[in-house]
């Protein structure tokens, strides 16, 4: 295998005063690109410490949005807190925060203050509704609120969140844009600036061609569930051993489905099925036609039989049968590394790959598991006593 | 005077769909020139993504395209694939998401545009990777949410799952692309050199069940679905009110009081998180009670007094009329000058020194390939 390649940002330095999910997710991606994150907890650890399930005393919720960083506990309401606090500032090239707007000011840790002491700084703040509004943000809110949720599940009922907190995770996600952007700039001008990145403003961009759909007609796009308006057979069908999705849109796919797959050529012949919105005009039929035969297999031999013609489709698996999946394990994503407090965890991998390699991984820090790592590396202050940090 | 965080970057867009063409508007969001290359006849698929459409375009090109040139070449002759290498010199970024082996075919492999331009930063969103043995299946947004686990974990609790309507794990992988290549253009800036990036649909749909894959890897729980609940924290999820349903969160004891005082619920029995687990039936019908005599908009005042987390279920006619997207000015405009006015959504970027550019709309077919050639290449290559 060919040798881990340098991480992109070798050298970058982030002061990480984030919790819950958005703000982690965001320093976890600049953390997995080879950033060196250090995370300021509170002397009780970042809240979704507590967020079940447990592994011995660790959150798998935590765990899972805080690889690749290192921890340092640190009292903000305490004035020697917020001096280290200031003392690493000054030596970041990113700060990330997602406090309630204000809170950070109330402190004496203030952007202008930080961005003054340290002009180089890009200073990154993660908020519900924006900078100047104390509302607190919820994932399943902002979907609720901004139509996102509007278009997932059945017609005929109430739609659905999704289960991941993907407002929170798509807010991360464009953080991390921002901030390296900003970071290329500084390239160029030599300057830091301050980013302020909304979860409403990302979750109204998730509407995406729905949200335009809609300004263009005015009209509420409905809801399909797994089907599609404009296609059968579409969604999803009980086999002999699970669920499985298949997308049987277009006249070439939908012919190779009947001959290479279900081998009932003969659908083919009938008027009522041989085009496109023929079979949309008789999708009762259609869609009765196909159930009945996906029953007939298992699932194994029928995402094979798709795969091997070419038609979209695949298995609904739980989260149990994904990880133990071909896909995941040829694709090499869950990785397993040292930990402080459980000797070994799993980790997921990041999807980025660099010059043919993955990125390195390392495990979530325990709370305050870095402490004299950082205070000497980042403030050059004397060790004492204990080295068994790892 | 400031320019945008990408001013001077240029891009040359070989991506198609969705994914690919996400990532790329988040590039010219942020102020490259994004140079979208499509086959002359049609271009891009999703441009006939009808119905509705506006000027000839279907929403998910318009949503997806904002802020690009477009240049027709034919990449299946030789004289396109020459443009294209010529471009591809002049280029900072590449991007391209089609099957693997097409590229190469085009002589547009990673190789021979690295070997062209070693400062490029080429970045592929492939669907299982560019190597290994699931390199030539082909990707879809749906198929990789049931393979991943994702969509498991959507839907009502015992009933059938539901995918997402918006294709998420397409929209994740474009913000990972994107991530990818400015990850290469910040590398570069520092070393001097380009290289390969990739960013996989099924390798981004499965970090997308993040919590869900580590509790089950590291505890050994089987993640499903809770409809709009939580199983954690009692009561969550939709109420129906006299006007329509509400969402509410009620995470911990604290905010149970304060809740309970809110809609007057006295119920010893709902005293705790745990207990009020244990009679999840009889708490639905006490809050539900409680909230549907209110109007909507007396139920939200109320629970947004008592700082309990509470919003509306809406639809895109009034998500898109409320209070919050006017505070935030989250809708547009975007003008081709050609084509005509299209509504836009901005884009979520905000820096406080670095302007981003205006929202210029989507282009037509070909619209930009004479006036691209003459700027990239020279007046020559225009004749």
């Amino acid at each position: 295998m060919s040798r881990p390649p340098a991480p992109p940002l070798s050298g970058i330095r982030v002061l990480d005063l984030t919790r819950y999910v958005a703000g982690p997710f965001c320093t976890m991606v600049l953390g997995d690109l080879g950033a060196d994150i250090v995370k300021v907890e509170g002397p009780e650890g970042d809240e979704a410490r507590n967020y079940p399930p447990h592994v011995g005393d660790e959150s798998t919720y935590f765990l899972a949005y805080n690889r690749n960083k290192r921890s340092i506990a640190l009292d903000l309401k305490d004035e020697s807190g917020r001096e280290t606090a200031r003392a690493l500032a000054a030596r970041a090239d990113v700060l990330a925060e997602n406090f309630t707007p204000g809170t950070l000011a109330r402190l004496g840790l203030d952007p202008e203050t930080l961005t003054a002491a340290n002009p180089q700084l890009v200073h990154l703040s993660i908020s519900g509704y924006g900078p100047h509004s104390p509302r607190p943000a919820l994932d399943p809110i902002m979907q609720a609120e901004s139509g996102f949720m509007a278009m997932t599940g059945w017609p005929d009922a109430h739609p659905y969140r999704t289960g991941m907190p993907m407002t929170d995770i798509a807010t991360g996600m464009t953080a991390a844009q921002a901030v390296l952007a900003a970071l290329i700039e500084r390239e160029r001008s030599g300057k830091g600036q301050r980013i302020d990145i909304a979860m409403w403003d990302v979750s109204v961009q998730m509407t995406f061609h729905f949200g335009i759909q809609y300004l263009m007609t005015g009209e509420d796009p409905p809801r399909v569930g797994n089907g599609s308006p404009a296609a059968a057979p579409l969604g999803v069908y009980e086999t002999a051993t699970g669920p499985m999705q298949v997308t049987g849109a277009g006249d070439r796919v939908f012919a190779k489905l009947v001959r290479d797959v279900v081998e009932r050529p003969d659908l083919l012949e009938d008027a009522r099925f041989s085009t496109a919105p023929a079979r949309v005009r008789n999708r009762a039929v259609v869609e009765r036609i196909f159930a009945d035969i996906f029953r007939t297999r298992t699932r194994e031999e029928w995402v094979a039989r798709l795969q091997a013609a070419k038609v979209p489709g695949g298995p609904i698996r739980t989260v149990r049968e994904a990880v133990d999946s071909e896909e995941v394990r040829e694709r090499g994503l869950v990785a397993r590394a040292p930990h402080a407090a459980l000797g070994e965890v799993p980790v997921l991998r990041s999807p980025i790959r660099v010059d043919g390699g993955q990125l390195p991984v390392r495990a979530a820090p325990v709370l305050d598991g870095h402490a004299q790592a950082v205070r000497r590396e980042w403030l050059g202050q004397a060790t004492t006593g204990s080295t068994t940090e790892s | 005077m400031s320019a945008a965080p990408l001013a001077g970057v240029r891009v040359v867009d070989f991506t198609r769909v969705v994914a690919g063409p996400f990532s790329t508007q988040t590039l010219a969001d942020l102020g490259a020139d994004v140079i979208k290359i499509e086959h002359p006849e049609g271009g891009d698929d999703t441009r006939g993504y009808r119905p509705p459409d506006l000027h000839g375009l279907a929403p998910f090109f318009i949503a997806l395209n904002r802020g690009k040139r477009s240049v027709a070449l034919d990449l299946s002759g030789g004289e396109g694939r020459a443009t294209a290498m010529a471009l591809v010199r002049e280029a900072d970024v590449l991007v391209e998401n089609f099957s693997t082996g097409v590229m190469d075919r085009f002589g547009l492999s990673r190789t021979d545009c690295l070997e062209a331009n070693p400062r490029l930063v080429y970045v592929s969103t492939s669907a299982y990777g560019r190597t290994g043995t699931l390199a030539a299946r082909a990707g879809y947004d749906p198929v990789v949410q049931a393979e991943s686990g994702f969509l498991s974990l959507t839907g009502p609790e015992g009933g059938e799952p539901v995918r997402t309507g918006v294709p998420m794990i397409d929209v994740t992988t474009g913000m990972t692309a994107a991530q990818a290549a400015l990850a290469g253009l910040f590398r570069r800036a520092r070393t001097g050199l380009g290289g390969f990036f990739e960013a996989p649909l099924f390798d981004t749909g499965f970090a997308m069940t993040a919590h869900a894959a580590v509790a089950c890897l590291a505890a050994g729980t089987d993640p499903t679905r809770h409809g709009n609940e939580s199983d954690y924290a009692q009561p969550t999820g939709l109420y129906e009110t006299m006007d329509g349903p509400i969402l509410l969160s009620v995470a911990d004891d604290k905010a149970w009081a304060r809740f309970a005082a809110a809609l007057d619920i006295r119920d010893p029995r709902f005293a705790t998180n745990a207990a009020r687990l244990a009679n999840q039936p009889d708490l639905r019908r006490a809050v539900g009670a409680a909230l549907a005599p209110l109007s909507r908009a007396e139920a939200l005042d109320r629970l947004h007094a008592a700082d309990i987390p509470a919003g509306a279920l809406r639809g895109f006619s009034e998500a898109f009329s409320s209070p919050e997207v006017e505070a935030g000015g989250n809708l547009g405009e975007s003008v081709n000058p050609v084509l005509g006015r299209f509504p836009s959504v901005r884009s979520p970027f905000r820096f406080s020194r670095s302007p981003l550019p205006d929202n210029a709309g989507p282009p037509a077919l070909g619209q930009h390939t004479r006036e691209v050639l003459a700027e990239w290449l020279g007046p020559e290559a225009v004749r």
